[in-house]
């Protein structure tokens, strides 16, 4: 029998705990380091406006939360608001012996870090609240360049720190054109140091990145070659990754890899969703539009740039006719927004035309 | 002799560029109305403005009539793999309310909710025949208190003129994109996957889906 949820939100909620970060990644796409100033930052919510969204959430059927960026580790208050989720009780809906069931439990949470900020006395607070743990890792060499602080050695050291607490981790990878000379390295190294999976994101533009996006994104060939990276690499590891943002299928075929998961439908507004530092609601962490605040959560249900995508109203016109149009979103439709100006606006990497 | 080897090359492979290069001809255009058989008094019901049934028999029936043509198709071989389908959510487009799906209706929706979709809205835009799609059943706030089908899909509706109203839960596309060849009176319409559907093949199952009696039988 079908379940009708608790509310229209998605069972995951990611969460932008501030607008502040102690990295300056150039790939960035939070929208509010933008140069332009086009995503005007906002009074962040307090400690008790956040308990208060999340308790909200989990009545309404989130069973998921994210704490993301800027860099959730720089609030002082993270881990009392952490305490607070752990603490609530979430609906979980899952397929069991051939029928839908609910239960109630606590919800999931996951930390997205940069790293810098991670130390051992974190890692045992993350593990008293079963926190998955997710740190990022643009490159060795270009691990500088990328984020201009530091270098690897301490998040990769974190990894192998996390690993010993019995933290369950993922290496975040953001491949750009500077860095996928060392893919290879970087992944074998963040598996190496501990990290349990590998999580890929080609660079969108978007944010930050909107500054010298020519130089950082990729082609389809390199796309190719990312992939079957990955690919070699994770099967020598006997391990698992997926790449987070989807990709046109005319690109990359998901069923010759099987290691990597490639997706490619967006998911945003349909398996997760995202409130920003000042409360308000976002179809996912690319988007520049702000919908309405979470205090008029209700408005968002039938919100035309919400429907656009639980509708999959944003399919570009290019796409039009393509044999995998009901199996793919035509790339990510956020970029393709910030990018083309529109929703339906070509992905950075445009349609092949021996699929139309 | 090396010559004639050579023209016989180049012969060759001008015939593998021209099948290499040749693009998917466009669905033709619709061929000469053929004369209506409908002589019965046109019925229409008020607020009403479809074809009637017979009109749809006379569709038909020029499709059966006409001569088969020969199409050289290359064969597509699908590998169908069974998996363990996770739940799926579905968005309702009226209400915005979500509601999780298991089983068959997971898969179904999964595979085929955006295409008949795009289908219906094909078959919609200009049909002589009066058309509604309907997902309520899939969303469980839309749905209670009503008494929906049994089995949770997307319903074509269709009210032909006579006032006779006939639902039909639609498993995929082609078959709408069949409806829509033969409303348009074309000879073959392209499905998603580029492949042709041949409407005279398709008359058998157009009327099992269209609630007609088979060739032969009568109303």
């Amino acid at each position: 029998m079908p379940i009708l949820a608790r509310s229209f939100l998605p069972s995951t909620a990611v969460l932008e705990m501030t607008y502040r970060c102690n990295h300056e990644c150039r790939f960035c796409s939070c929208p509010w380091f933008a140069a332009d100033g086009r995503f005007p930052c906002h009074s962040e919510l307090t400690t008790a406006q956040w308990k208060n969204i999340i308790a909200k959430l989990c009545d309404m059927g989130i069973a998921s939360f994210a704490f993301t960026g800027g860099e959730a580790l720089l609030r002082d208050d993270l881990f009392d608001i952490i305490a607070h989720a752990a603490q609530c009780r979430a609906e979980h809906i899952e397929t069991k012996e051939g029928e839908l069931r609910t239960y109630m439990g606590a919800p999931g949470l996951y930390l997205i870090s940069n790293g810098k900020l991670v130390t051992e006395e974190t890692l045992a607070r993350l593990k008293e609240h079963e926190v998955n743990l997710a740190m990022s890792l643009p490159g060795l060499d270009t691990f500088k360049w990328h984020t201009g602080s530091d270098t690897a050695d301490h998040v990769l050291k974190m990894f192998g720190k996390a690993k010993a607490a019995g933290l369950r981790t993922v290496c975040n990878v953001t491949v750009t054109r500077k860095n996928i000379h060392e893919l290879y390295e970087t992944l074998a190294a963040g598996l190496i140091a501990g990290a349990d999976q590998i999580l890929m994101n080609r660079f969108l533009p978007g944010g930050r990145g909107l500054t010298g996006a020519e130089e950082m994104m990729i082609d389809g060939p390199m796309l190719t070659q990312m992939l079957d990276i990955a690919e070699e690499v994770l099967t020598k590891a006997g391990r698992f990754g997926s790449l987070g943002t989807e990709v046109p299928r005319c690109w990359a075929d998901p069923a010759k890899y099987k290691r990597i998961t490639v997706g490619t439908r967006c998911s945003a507004a349909l398996e997760f969703f995202v409130i920003d530092p000042s409360g308000f609601v976002r179809v996912c962490n690319h988007s520049q539009v702000r919908l309405h605040h979470f205090d008029e959560i209700e408005k968002v249900k039938l919100d035309p740039y919400w429907t656009t995508f639980t509708q999959r109203r944003y399919l570009p016109k290019e796409c039009g006719g393509c044999r995998d149009a009901a199996d793919c979103d035509g790339g990510c439709r956020e970029a393709a927004h910030i990018v083309g100006g529109k929703i339906d606006s070509p992905d950075t990497l445009p349609p092949v035309p021996r699929n139309l | 002799m090396a010559a004639v080897l050579s023209i016989i090359a180049v012969i060759l492979l001008a015939g593998a560029l021209f099948f290499v290069t040749q693009k998917i001809p466009d669905e033709p255009p619709p061929p000469p109305k053929p004369p209506s058989t409908c002589t019965g008094t046109e019925v229409t019901v008020e607020g009403i403005k479809s074809l009637q049934k017979c009109q749809v028999e006379d569709l038909l029936r020029a499709v059966e009539n006409s001569k088969p043509r020969q199409f050289t198709t290359t064969a597509m071989c699908y590998s169908v793999g069974m998996e363990e389908y996770a739940p799926v959510s579905y968005v309702c487009p009226i209400c915005g309310s979500r509601t999780q799906h298991d089983g068959g209706t997971a898969k179904r929706i999964k595979e085929n909710l955006y295409d008949i979709r795009k289908s219906f809205y094909q078959l919609y835009q200009g049909s002589p025949l009066k058309l509604d799609l309907d997902e309520s059943s899939l969303c469980s706030k839309c749905s209670k208190g009503t008494n929906g089908p049994q089995e949770k899909g997307q319903y074509l509706t269709i009210y032909y003129a006579d006032g006779t109203i006939f639902t039909k839960m639609i498993d995929n596309a082609r078959e709408l994109d069949a409806l829509r060849g033969l409303l348009e009176e074309r000879e073959w319409v392209r499905d998603k996957n580029n492949e042709a559907i041949f409407i005279r093949d398709k008359t058998y199952d157009l009327r099992k889906f269209l609630d007609l009696p088979k060739t032969g039988e009568k109303n």
